[in-house]
């Protein structure tokens, strides 16, 4: 039976999608960590009311980044997961459907994270994240934060020594965007008309780094 | 390793001499016109950092783009040789992005009053230099040879991404300070100048220098050290298993 593109990457979602889920350790990590990530931030900057409004959005996308780097890394280090890629490699599936499949079922993930922590700390900080330019930029932010981390989780379960590893290859390509959605952010959470600079900007990054890793990523997983 | 392979490295060709030398010339030349022949305008002295500070970024521009290249071409050919260009590249582009901040920080305390802030064009430079100090890293991480190699051609190919974006950056965001020189610069720029003829010539021969001769001579030489040390390496398992 043959299958048709979307199918393949249907295919996929779907798979792994079941996995984290049955699996449940990555969800765990993912969330427990932005929870721990807005007290630790609270603690640290004693945060105040008027202290709140400046740096909540730095707080909430530095939580995005760390909870969804550790997703990453266990992604990366699962034993089984990695038995079933091999498996899947085996498939006569498109490798393009593989990749845009893991990154659709990373980027709901990924969403799901962002809802999470924007419920969590609008409740303990009080804070205007509810926003339709703040969705934009939460939308076009994790795109590309979920391009990379897909692409480099497949390099990852190749690495011998791990530890911090995956930070240091993830954050510098994650800063240039991560800094676009903080100013965007931030751009929403003032009086001001939001500049489309900021959104041309993020849609530009997204765009070069999907063009980049779509070419590249057939050429990570066949040895 | 071919045995013509062997002798290449063994006797480095009178061109890669005659290349180096005239690296050499043209930096001194550059560096003498800097100083003495180029008029400065109402910065002072501090802007003939000027001559190193814009060519060496060009400079670490050619070496990227050559591992982009390199990065490709073993990509589809699998060559160790392109792997090995590759690496050079990140390696004497780091140099020249290195030299390019550091000098643009010694340039900015007097003209902004401060060594460092975070303006876009500053930051994006920053952020190019970890991602490719982040390649080395990537291969250092990696056992097995050919994947390494592979992963590192990925890698070094996404990292273009970060030098593209510090290129252009200055030409999306209107509230740099970081002046252009091609094209008016940003209304918050500051440090600009007008280039009078004399200095327009101290910068292209530093271009010819900083930009094109000293990265392809450095690559040219960490090449053949890096095909001796394999060689070394090759020697020596040869050695272990007898």
């Amino acid at each position: 039976m043959k299958i048709t593109f979307v199918q393949a990457v249907m295919l996929i979602l779907r798979r792994d999608l079941i996995f984290d889920i049955r699996n449940r350790q990555r969800l765990w990590i993912i969330f427990l960590f932005a929870i721990l990530n807005t007290f630790v931030f609270s603690f640290a900057l004693e945060l105040q009311h008027i202290l709140r409004r400046e740096v909540v959005v730095g707080v909430f996308w530095t939580t995005i980044l760390f909870a969804s780097l550790l997703g990453f890394e266990r992604q990366g280090s699962e034993g089984s997961r990695q038995r079933m890629s091999q498996a899947i490699k085996l498939a006569p599936l498109p490798r393009l459907a593989i990749f845009y499949g893991q990154l659709l079922a990373n980027w709901l993930i990924t969403l799901c994270l962002l809802l999470f922590t924007v419920l969590l700390q609008s409740g303990l900080f009080n804070a205007r994240l509810w926003h339709m330019d703040f969705w934009l930029a939460s939308l076009l932010g994790s795109l590309g934060l979920v391009t990379i981390g897909t692409t480099l989780t497949t390099m990852f379960s190749h690495i011998s020594v791990r530890v911090g590893v995956m930070s240091v290859l993830l954050i510098p390509l994650i800063l240039p965007i991560l800094l676009t959605c903080v100013r965007f952010t931030l751009a929403t959470q003032s009086e001001l008309p939001v500049r489309n600079e900021w959104v041309a900007l993020l849609v530009l990054q997204d765009i070069i780094l999907l063009i980049l890793t779509s070419w590249l990523y057939p050429h990570l997983i066949d040895e | 390793m071919k045995r013509s392979e062997r002798m290449k490295a063994q006797s480095p060709p009178l061109r890669e001499h005659g290349l180096t030398w005239l690296a050499i010339v043209v930096l001194g030349v550059g560096f003498a016109m800097a100083l003495f022949y180029a008029e400065t305008d109402q910065q002072g002295h501090v802007q003939r950092l000027f001559y190193i500070h814009m060519p060496s970024f060009f400079g670490a521009l050619l070496a990227f783009s050559i591992t982009v290249y390199a990065s490709l071409r073993y990509l589809r050919s699998r060559d160790v040789k392109w792997d090995r260009l590759a690496v050079v590249g990140v390696e004497v582009g780091l140099l020249l992005a290195l030299i390019n901040l550091v000098t643009g920080a010694i340039w900015a305390r007097p003209i902004w009053a401060t060594w460092w802030n975070w303006d876009p064009r500053l930051t994006w430079d920053a952020i190019m230099i970890l991602t490719y100090a982040a390649y080395g890293v990537l291969r250092g991480a990696i056992e097995n040879v050919e994947t390494r190699r592979r992963f590192a051609a990925v890698y070094g190919i996404l990292a273009i991404f970060t030098a593209i974006m510090t290129l252009i950056i200055i030409r999306i965001r209107p509230d740099t300070m970081h002046p252009a020189v091609i094209g008016p610069s940003a209304q918050e720029a500051r440090g600009s100048f007008d280039a009078s003829p004399t200095m327009q010539i101290t910068l292209l021969v530093n271009l010819l220098g900083w930009a094109l001769l000293l990265p392809i001579v450095l690559m040219r030489w960490r090449y053949r050290l890096q095909q001796m040390s394999e060689r070394l390496e090759q020697l020596r398992q040869q050695w272990f298993e007898a």
